[in-house]
């Protein structure tokens, strides 16, 4: 009789692999209710017609496309061209973005690897140095960022007291002022996964390619950050895909003639323009980017796994 | 380790950009740090030491205003938190404990899907969501938008804990006449308590930083405190503000102590038996 | 035969497959009532997941499985009389040695009075009523194997299920412990069914052992039968070291056959006696173990001996081996004791003559 049907009694596994689907379904049902649907609504709402105090007419409308990469002129009756004005705005994004990328990657890997090479006892110390910025509010630290590179702010204060400037250097609203946020931002986001790769390096490999008549030069390229690679990319992804969509940086450092891609979206909705559908079409175009972004990641650790 | 060892390990430089590295971290915070204790009430002159923006913060005209915007903060923050945590254990368990099964990654890529969506993006599309289905956005529309992003940050050090425990330890639980039940809450449970506060208290931080979302999802008239802050900032940076940060500042301070301290004492647990 | 109530746990036609995989084939086993019973096989070859399968950690595909009488198949792991010493111990980190021992019993719901003393009992047992509020990360690794065996043993498990659980101690304390449990199992009065991979283990322990390969039983018997009396080519060459030579049966001669080497030589030799279908021209292998071979110089004469020159001739304390390559190019090993002062052991390159003991040879069919 058992023999017959015997896997109905439950009891295979660990104790809790028949639970599975009970165990998930509230992180399945929480996200995909609060996060899946609004976003295939935001689709949606993509291609549906403005109403103009902010919302939607629910008729089908590819303008919020159209308006983001054509130029039909004031009155919709000239040649049609492309229009630069938001694909402009994303590109700085990118450029912004991977600025901040390359830079944080610039401090971030020494600072990885310095951490990591130090004796146990200070290594704890620097890690927590280096965590604490991590948990701060990002809102203070772009606020604090832009108190301290006021023209009248106490870096130019104190550079001017100490001769080595003779007037402020005006940083706030500009692309720099930008830059600066967004390293400052996210520079924690690339030292942490860094950390963790060269703090699983085997170095006994260091040892090995100097015995092979290595240099430190050589070594470091061809030994340890072939190794720590999974680190590095994951510390990049972390800083490019937030900075990408940031909104804070630019907002309170730029300036209006700084935009990135979030206030773009944030102005449509927040902001005056009061387009929903143009927010929400540069939202899918925004999301579409990160996804291509997370693609070639995915991909990649798939590769360096098989 | 050898001196030589350690000698072919450095690399000269990387200690100079290192401190640079903890410079640019601290300098900004450090700088409004001491200026909230200026007693002018110019923030470009430095007019002496006091706690009068301290004290304006409490008492001060906006003072109403930050304390309702401060007990909004915690109090979604502390619901968010115990939300997740719940939603997130559950779902680490469900993922470590399964084996492997099609569509296993996918439910880990939905599971941290809040954390690889842009944060503008998620914004935006909650508050489509809720305007689409009517909801009226407020405290509640903020809370619900919380427990979403908080769970992958509550999610993720419990998986890690939980691959770092075998599950014969619930095996042995069961064998001893313990239900699942038992099995979880004598066993299991106390053995991942490290990675739970961890995952706590990384979900609280994170409910309490938000902006971006909040700013779209809260509706008129309710704020918390990240939206209270860069509102009255968009009008310009004034000492109270400073006070307030750095009051914010030492409760991250507090919480980053807090989760490593408890760490380092799951670590220590975990420390290898000794033959 | 044995009667119902002294089986502690029969299988019967237990198959088990993950997908495609197959782990158990088709096992059949009789474990009797008090018995130190090991299951005995190289890691994947199903061992270990039939003691889940008793434990109630796994379903079975296909068969059943009876727990002194009453089938058990469907039975969840918490209602079986059965417990298990782990291979890690998964001793619980945050409880005290007493309180993982006092475990099980508070799950069952014993009276604490009473289950206090028990705990005690087991500690005792043990030899660690000493060490009753330390935690398990204040033991060294020998006293928490005995704590996991104190915690299984508390709930008065009708079996004990132990998977490979002295794997992870040093050598020295891995022996003492052999016969410790051995000791334990027989004051309990326990049937204990005993996973392992080391064959040293098994045979020092066990009242009967199953040899299991691939997802089958390869033989079942004592550790006399296993060692003396392989049955395939598999437990010969598993278990302790084997010479196989292939060969060919020429005739049957009551319980013993004529065996034609390559060289052309012809030994006689017992066979198993489940082997029913070999009659002449039957191939296969003949077993003779390292220590049956003796050296003579001297040629032979009753037909029972190889005949060959030394390759290597390694010193190892007790024993010599001698490596000797056969004329028709097959190498045996020979052991010998060097107890024995008066012989002298030929040196590499010298010609030997190989004396098979009588009793020495067994053939097993391919």
């Amino acid at each position: 009789m058992a023999g017959i049907a015997p896997n109905n009694s439950g009891v295979d596994g660990a104790a809790f692999s028949g639970l599975k689907n009970r165990l998930l379904l509230p992180s399945w049902l929480t996200i995909g209710v609060l996060l899946v649907i609004p976003v295939l609504l935001m689709l949606v709402y993509s291609f549906l017609t403005k109403e103009f105090r902010g919302g939607v007419v629910w008729e089908f409308s590819i303008a919020a496309y159209d308006q983001f990469f054509l130029d039909r002129g004031l009155f919709g009756d000239e040649p049609v061209k492309i229009e630069w004005t938001y694909i402009n705005i994303f590109i700085r994004s990118i450029v912004q973005a991977g600025l901040a990328t390359f830079f944080c990657l610039l401090i971030g890997f020494p600072t990885a690897y310095y951490i990591a090479t130090r004796p146990p006892s200070t290594r704890a110390f620097w890690l927590f140095m280096v965590t604490v910025p991590y948990w701060v509010n990002l809102l203070i630290r772009t606020v604090s960022m832009k108190f301290l590179i006021r023209d009248s702010g106490p870096l130019n204060q104190w550079l001017l007291q100490l001769g080595v400037i003779s007037e402020p250097i005006h940083l706030i609203n500009t692309n720099v002022a930008v830059q600066l946020g967004l390293f400052y931002s996210y520079l924690p986001f690339m030292v942490l996964p860094i950390y963790a790769a060269v703090e699983r390096f085997d170095f006994a490999l260091v040892e090995a390619a100097h015995d092979l008549y290595a240099d430190r030069m050589t070594t470091l390229r061809r030994v340890l950050i072939p190794a720590v690679k999974p680190g590095i990319i994951a510390g990049c992804i972390l800083v490019f895909v937030p900075s990408l969509g940031a909104f804070l940086a630019p907002d309170l450092l730029g300036g209006a003639k700084n935009f990135m891609i979030g206030s773009l979206i944030e102005e449509q909705f927040k902001g005056s323009a009061g387009n929903w559908p143009f927010g929400a079409a540069a939202s899918m175009i925004l999301l579409s980017l990160v996804l291509v972004v997370l693609m070639f990641y995915a991909r990649n650790e798939a590769r360096s796994r098989s | 380790m050898s001196a030589a060892g350690e000698r072919i390990k450095s690399y000269p430089g990387f200690g100079l950009l290192a401190a640079t590295c903890l410079v640019l971290l601290y300098a900004p915070l450090l700088v409004v740090m001491v200026y909230s204790f200026n007693d002018s009430p110019s923030i470009t002159r430095w007019g002496g030491f006091s706690l009068t923006w301290y004290v304006d913060v409490f008492t001060g005209v906006e003072a109403g205003k930050f304390k309702v915007a401060a007990w909004n903060s915690i109090t979604i923050a502390l619901m968010a938190t115990v939300a997740s945590t719940l939603i997130a254990t559950s779902a680490a368990i469900g993922m470590t404990r399964s084996g492997q099964w099609r569509g296993k990654s996918a439910s880990f890529a939905l599971i941290n899907l809040p954390i690889m969506v842009p944060e503008i993006v998620t914004a935006v599309a909650t508050l489509i969501f809720f305007s689409a289905i009517g909801f009226k956005t407020g405290y509640l529309s903020i809370l619900l938008a919380h427990i979403v992003f908080c769970i992958p940050f509550a999610y993720l050090p419990i998986a890690a804990r939980l691959q770092g425990v075998s599950s014969s330890y619930e095996e042995a639980a069961i064998d001893l006449y313990a239900s699942r039940w038992q099995a979880f809450r004598f066993v299991l449970l106390p053995i991942l308590l490290p990675g739970i506060i961890s995952g706590a208290l990384l979900a609280f931080i994170v409910s309490l930083d938000d902006f971006l979302i909040t700013n779209f999802v809260k509706g008129a008239g309710v704020e918390t405190l990240p939206t209270a802050i860069f509102g009255a900032v968009k009008q310009g940076i004034k000492p109270n503000i400073m006070a307030i940060s750095t009051l914010m500042l030492l409760v991250s301070i507090l919480f980053v102590t807090v989760s490593w301290w408890i760490g380092r004492i799951g670590e220590k647990a975990d420390a290898p038996v000794s033959e | 035969m044995t009667e119902v109530s002294d089986i502690a746990v029969q299988l019967s036609n237990v198959k088990k497959q993950y997908g495609e995989a197959v782990a158990l084939h088709d096992v059949s086993l009789t474990i009797n009532d008090k018995e130190f019973f090991t299951l005995l096989g190289p890691s994947g070859c199903g061992k270990t997941t039939l003691l889940r399968i008793i434990a109630g950690f796994e379903n079975v595909t296909a068969g059943s499985v009876f727990l002194h009488g009453k089938e058990i198949a469907s039975l969840p792991a918490n209602q079986r009389p059965v417990n298990t010493v782990f291979q890690q111990y998964s001793l619980f980190p945050h409880m005290s040695v007493e309180e993982n021992v006092l475990f099980g019993l508070q799950m069952r719901k014993v009276p604490t009075s009473q289950a206090s003393k028990r705990a005690k009992a087991m500690l005792e047992l043990v030899q660690l009523e000493n060490f009753a509020s330390r935690l398990p990360s204040q033991l060294s690794g020998g006293q928490q194997q005995r704590v996991a065996l104190a915690r299984a043993l508390a709930p008065e498990p009708e079996v004990l299920l132990l998977d490979e659980p002295l794997s992870a101690l040093d050598l020295k304390l891995r022996q003492a412990m052999r016969i410790e449990l051995k000791q334990i199992q027989e004051e309990a009065g326990i049937t204990f069914i005993f996973v392992t991979h080391d064959q040293e283990e098994a045979l020092t322990m066990s009242d009967r052992i199953a040899v299991m390969s691939a997802g089958n039983v390869q033989q079942i018997g004592t550790s006399h039968d296993i060692y003396d009396a392989p049955t395939n080519r598999f437990v010969a060459d598993f278990i302790g070291e084997s010479n196989l030579l292939d060969s060919e049966v020429v005739k049957i001669d009551g319980d013993r056959v004529q065996c034609l080497l390559p060289g052309g030589l012809h030994v006689s030799s017992t066979v198993s006696d489940n082997n029913s279908s070999i009659k002449p021209g039957t191939k296969g292998h003949l077993c003779i173990r390292p220590e049956r071979l003796s050296v003579s110089n001297a040629a032979d004469t009753n037909g029972n001996s190889l005949t060959g020159v030394v390759v290597r001739h390694i010193y190892l304390g007790t024993d010599t081996q001698l490596v000797v390559e056969l004329t028709h190019g097959q190498t045996v090993q020979v052991r010998t004791q060097n107890s024995d002062q008066g012989l002298r052991l030929p040196a590499a390159g010298e010609t030997v003559n190989l004396h098979i003991q009588s009793g020495g040879s067994r053939f097993l069919s391919a």
